[in-house]
């Protein structure tokens, strides 16, 4: 910004002063408390929608556990039979319940669910430009606007 | 404010913002009380609307719920809010503008501003000119060029530096600066004539 000449930089300070003189207005109380009541709607429905997901995680969670044991099973057939695997695997599958691959895919699930979610609406992440295009597109949007208002001021 | 007060300011947002990603109601509030004014004022001097500014603002903070938990807080909050803003406002103008137009006639006319931002019958700039709750500001920014009226916008309602504005509409700090300054000497001039003519 010191590059930038001291005079234009104080004519910009005292230009922003007048601009800022300008009253705009402000939310009224009942919006301001419509606000935080949508907010806390909003957080009410998504520990139930998180609540409800409960049971679509035990459904995944057995899923996982099948699949552990089906490779579970099909490596211990084609190692040989000669540790008796097939008598051991109720004991290795209340073993394997908690093993870091099934938490893993639970997690996986989890997330991807959210990640659907997410995606439905608009992509929020921050990336800077992305702020000046929106505001870029609000101006520009729908074109007409500037030419009713060239009318206007003709 | 001092160095000292800002750092403070900022764990107590940075603690608040925490508290929201932890599900807390109360810091859900805080946040709503801290962004309100300057965010409605951002959505008004956006659509000209009062009532378009109070839906928007609403629409923003229940968002805000949805997504906060992937927000990482490095001290660019209110950036991170007015962008939210900006992208609902954009969304509610591409949505407004692919309704037929005879949706209009069912629209309310106690709102005059409202119903023409549902509408859709004009860009922002244009719906503000028609707006009944004009003031000298709205129509000045109005007239203003898209990248300057986009640099007092940043500045003077997310409250930007100038370095920021730089980064988000990706010119150089000189650039930023010469359009503020453009833009500041356009509005006074503009709203000299506004003031004149009423």
């Amino acid at each position: 910004m010191s590059e930038f000449e001291p005079n234009i930089l104080n004519e910009i300070e005292r230009e922003e002063r007048r601009v800022a003189s300008f009253s705009t207005p402000g939310p009224t109380r009942e919006a301001v408390e419509r606000a935080k009541a949508a907010m806390r709607q909003e957080l009410r429905s998504r520990s139930f929608a998180a609540r409800r997901r409960w049971p679509a995680a035990v459904g995944t969670l057995a899923a996982a556990a099948m699949i552990v044991l089906a490779v579970y099973v099909g490596w211990a057939s084609k190692s040989g039979g000669e540790t008796g695997a097939i008598a051991q695997t109720p004991q290795d599958v209340s073993q394997l319940s908690a093993t870091p691959e099934q938490t893993v895919m639970v997690t996986f699930d989890k997330q991807q669910k959210e990640l659907e979610e997410w995606s439905e609406g608009s992509n929020w992440d921050y990336s800077g430009s992305n702020l000046s295009a929106a505001l870029d597109e609000v101006w520009s949007e729908p074109a007409r606007g500037h030419s009713e208002k060239g009318k206007r001021s003709s | 404010m001092d160095g000292e007060s800002s750092a403070s300011a900022d764990r107590g947002l940075a603690a608040t913002i925490h508290g929201a990603q932890a599900g807390n109601a109360a810091c859900f509030d805080r946040l709503v009380e801290q962004f309100a004014g300057r965010l409605y004022g951002f959505l008004y001097r956006l659509t000209g609307s009062r009532s378009d500014a109070e839906d928007l603002m609403q629409e923003v903070f229940v968002r805000v719920v949805r997504v906060i938990a992937d927000y990482q807080h490095e001290g660019r909050f209110e950036a991170w809010l007015f962008r939210i803003a900006a992208n609902l406002c954009r969304d509610r103008v591409r949505r407004i503008s692919r309704l037929p137009k005879h949706h209009t006639l069912e629209d309310g006319e106690d709102d005059a501003a409202g119903s023409d931002f549902v509408a859709g019958s004009g860009g922002p700039d244009s719906r503000m000119a028609k707006n009944e709750e004009l003031d000298a500001l709205g129509a000045a920014l109005a007239q203003l060029p898209d990248v300057e009226r986009t640099v007092i916008m940043l500045r003077h309602f997310s409250q930007m530096s100038f370095k920021e504005i730089a980064e988000v509409t990706g010119v150089p700090l000189g650039t930023a600066l010469a359009r503020a300054h453009r833009a500041l000497g356009r509005l006074r001039m503009l709203m000299g004539a506004e003031t004149a003519m009423r």
